[in-house]
């Protein structure tokens, strides 16, 4: 990349596509009635359906350790900015190309041990819900915890 | 999708607190040595620090070192250096054993 765009070196853009395939055609769940006493059956079909999204994200370590140092202040040196769009859409018994998905706007901070990350939620559409969620996630990087034990090999 | 994202990447080793140059600084007087603070211990004996001109000629000493004193600290001597850009190339292997590498840019005038 030219230096004249150097600053987008700490962009990265990525993918992932894949097919969802059930293992049964449709769940069926039995009940009792309590009021009538009588047993009603429920049919859920579980349909085929296709999972893909993508993710824009901009590492500022990487900017400032490896483009430029621009200064940024403990905790912003060790954050990646980030955007997820992950998507599904049906393909068959009945929902045939109805799609659902999120928009993820959030933040990744990472140390030695740990990393923490952290992301909102935001439906695109009525199928995909009404309200806006939080995703949180943390990371022990196990093998630094414990460097004598789990950061060793099993066998030398 | 988060969760895919956040285990592909392995953050466990050193990286970079600052520099001497700072990456990617223009500097008006030649630097008598680069300098690179990590943020953790390094294995000196396994890391190493370069600096290449623009035709990737090595013009650093040859001397590039780790600091008894500071064990975060790696530095590698230079001589009196033309205006130009220059790249530092660094190899960290930290104490428990990671090695991390990268390379920044610093110009001259």
């Amino acid at each position: 990349m030219p230096e004249s765009l150097k600053y987008l070196r700490p962009l990265a853009i990525t993918g992932v596509i894949g097919p969802n395939f059930p293992t049964d055609t449709k769940t069926v769940t039995t009940k009792v009635d309590e009021v009538t006493g009588e047993i009603e059956r429920e049919v859920e079909f579980n349909a085929i359906a296709l999972s893909y999204g993508f993710s824009i994200q901009y590492d500022l370590q990487y900017l400032q350790s490896f483009v430029k140092d621009v200064g940024l202040p403990v905790p912003f040196n060790r954050m990646i900015v980030l955007v997820e769009f992950p998507f599904e859409t049906c393909l068959n018994r009945g929902c045939d190309g109805d799609t659902t998905g999120f928009v993820n706007p959030g933040l990744i901070w990472f140390g030695r041990y740990i990393q923490l990350g952290g992301e909102v939620q935001i439906p695109i559409n009525d199928r995909s819900g009404e309200n806006v969620g939080v995703l949180t996630i943390v990371h022990f990087f196990i093998d630094d915890l414990f460097p004598n034990s789990f950061g060793r090999p099993i066998f030398r | 999708m988060l969760l895919c994202i956040l285990t592909e990447v392995v953050w466990g080793h050193v990286f970079p607190e600052h520099a001497e140059p700072e990456v990617g600084a223009t500097v008006t007087v030649a630097p008598t040595r680069v300098r690179i603070w990590f943020n953790g211990a390094l294995e000196p004996a396994f890391s190493t620090l370069h600096v290449q001109n623009s035709s990737g000629e090595q013009v650093d000493r040859g001397d590039g070192h780790g600091d008894p004193s500071d064990p975060t600290l790696l530095e590698v001597s230079l001589p009196p250096l033309p205006p130009g850009i220059y790249r530092v190339i660094w190899s960290a292997v930290a104490r428990d054993g990671h090695r991390t590498e990268g390379d920044y840019t610093f110009t001259i005038k």
